[in-house]
């Protein structure tokens, strides 16, 4: 009995051990994945939690952004806002702007008694009426003999009519060559004098003219640029006289006003004579006009790596009076590379008078260097500069051939405000300011 | 002559309204990358010409349109190196 219970009790615990055993395997798998799926399901819930999160924020900030404009469209419905946005559309910004340039200086001639200060102030003042029409004006105040001159250097209204069209109208300076139109302001012009064609009896077209003019500019991608200008105008007008007694036909102060100050009448019972001289021509002597172009090209690709070359040509044909014509061309080239510059202009001037013509040429040439890379601070801000030029008077007085050469230095306080030294050797060398020395503060704002 | 100042009034009128300078305003990121990389080439080239070029920080982006607007006609600048030239400088 005895041993039939321990046999009994041995296969019990067998057969419990049997049974048990596999069960509770299986029990510690079912777990595992049980744990896998809660894991899964933890993430899927997370991801859910997140995109359900970053849709919110979407909404509301598409909610704001649409409140916004609402409340931009309500408060433009508003009465008088409407109005004043159309308006405020419709002008643009900033209709208003002053900005120019003035100067003083001091000049010393030698053998003249003439040594002086000079100063001006020319403001330019910008209306810009929307994105197509400007009005401009730059109006000169210059000390001239004890007073001050006022005068009206342009005044004129420009439309853009297209990308590479603008009509222009209205007193302008007269774009032949490149001097007159836009290198004679001082802060841009790199000497404190001009150069002989532009200066004085030497002067062979006129700085303004007053009519209306077509002009742009046309990128030809690799084959370059093109720009132009055609215009017409009422025209040259000559005063009578040869350069006024004591007055030098060349090489002259240059700080003076551009328009000559001519005031005596042309004769034309008389016509005009040898050596007239340029003169205002605010209203037209004739019904003869005046037409003129001036054409330029750039072949040079703009990223500057070969430099930047101009290359042009420009005319200026008009009826000086009932019986003359005035015939003038030029041509101009100008080279900048790095920290050289380049530039030089030829201009041709003929006074028709049938088989007696009054023929005029003036050049010159400049080139200048910034020594930026030579001199140490604050010297690396000084640029040199030297020019020649000159003017010729044919059929009329032929030993008037005055020839100039200048040099200068520019200390540049900012790209706008040079202070200028130059010395100028005129030719022939006895004229009464052969030697002479200019000085001038520059600003441009 | 009075259908003449007749019709050059409709012209100007109709110039006054017309859209400003074509949508520089909506032009895209890449875009304007391109023009501002278009204007600070032509900055040196287009200013630098005549004179020292003046940086954009000396005056303030909408002074800069009436400025640029002045030397684009000046210049003989076609429209596209304006609004380059433009962008640069306001960028600045």
């Amino acid at each position: 009995m005895g041993t039939f219970r321990t046999w009994g009790a041995n296969l019990l615990a067998l057969i419990l051990l049997i049974s048990v055993s596999p069960n509770a395997g299986l029990a510690g798998s079912a777990h595992g994945d049980e744990m896998g799926e809660l894991r899964d399901e933890i993430r899927r819930l997370k991801q859910k939690t997140g995109d359900l999160e970053r849709k919110l924020d979407e909404v509301e900030a598409t909610g704001k952004e649409e409140r916004g404009a609402i409340e931009a469209r309500v408060e433009e419905a508003a009465p008088g806002k409407a109005v004043e946005g159309a308006l405020s559309r419709y002008w643009g910004d900033s209709r208003a702007l002053v900005t120019g340039y003035g100067f003083a200086g001091y000049q010393w001639d030698d053998g003249s008694d003439e040594n002086s200060f000079n100063a001006a102030f020319v403001p330019i003042a910008l209306f810009r009426i929307n994105d197509r029409i400007l009005f401009e004006a730059e109006v000169e105040f210059e000390l001239e003999d004890n007073q001050v001159e006022v005068g009206l250097e342009y005044a004129l209204a420009d439309i853009i009519l297209t990308d590479n069209i603008t009509l222009s109208a209205g007193k302008f300076l007269l774009p032949f060559n490149e001097f007159a139109e836009r290198l004679h302001p001082a802060w841009i012009n790199k000497l404190v004098s001009f150069p002989s064609p532009y200066e004085g009896a030497n002067r062979i077209v006129p700085f303004t003219e007053l009519g209306a003019q077509l002009r742009g500019g046309v990128d030809m991608g690799k084959a370059g640029l093109f720009d132009y200008a055609i215009y017409v105008a009422n025209g040259p007008r000559f005063d009578t006289g040869e350069a006024e007694e004591g007055e030098e036909p060349s090489g002259h102060a240059i700080t003076r006003s551009l328009e000559d100050d001519a005031e005596e009448e042309p004769s034309e019972d008389e016509g005009v004579p040898y050596g007239a001289r340029l003169a205002k021509n605010f209203e037209d002597l004739n019904r003869g006009k005046a037409y003129g172009a001036r054409v330029g090209f750039l072949p040079l690709p703009p990223d500057g790596k070969m430099g930047r070359l101009r290359l042009g040509a420009s005319t200026y044909n008009g009826q000086a009076n009932e019986n003359n014509w005035y015939y003038a061309w030029g041509i101009d080239a100008s080279y900048r590379y790095d920290l050289w510059e380049l530039r030089g202009e030829y201009l041709h001037g003929t006074l028709d008078r049938r088989g007696q013509d009054d023929t005029r040429e003036g050049w010159y040439v400049q080139g200048s260097y910034e020594l930026s890379r030579v001199l140490p601070a604050p010297l690396d801000r000084l640029e040199v500069i030297t020019r020649y030029s000159g003017a010729n008077r044919l059929g009329s007085d032929p030993l008037r051939k005055p020839r100039q050469v200048a040099v200068g230095f520019d200390y540049w306080l900012t790209p706008s405000v040079a202070l200028k030294l130059e010395y100028d050797h005129n030719l022939p060398s006895d004229a009464s300011d052969s030697n002479r020395v200019l000085s001038q503060v520059a600003v441009g704002f | 002559m009075t259908k003449q100042i007749g019709a050059i009034t409709i012209f100007l009128a109709v110039l006054c309204i017309m859209p400003s300078l074509a949508g520089a305003d909506e032009t895209s990121k890449a875009e304007q990358r391109a023009l501002f990389r278009q204007g600070a080439q032509l900055w040196p080239q287009s200013c630098g010409a005549c004179h020292k070029a003046r940086p954009g920080g000396e005056r303030s982006p909408s002074e800069w349109e009436t400025i640029m607007m002045h030397m684009r006609v000046r210049a003989n600048l076609p429209g596209q190196h304006a609004r380059a030239i433009l962008h640069y400088l306001k960028s600045r």
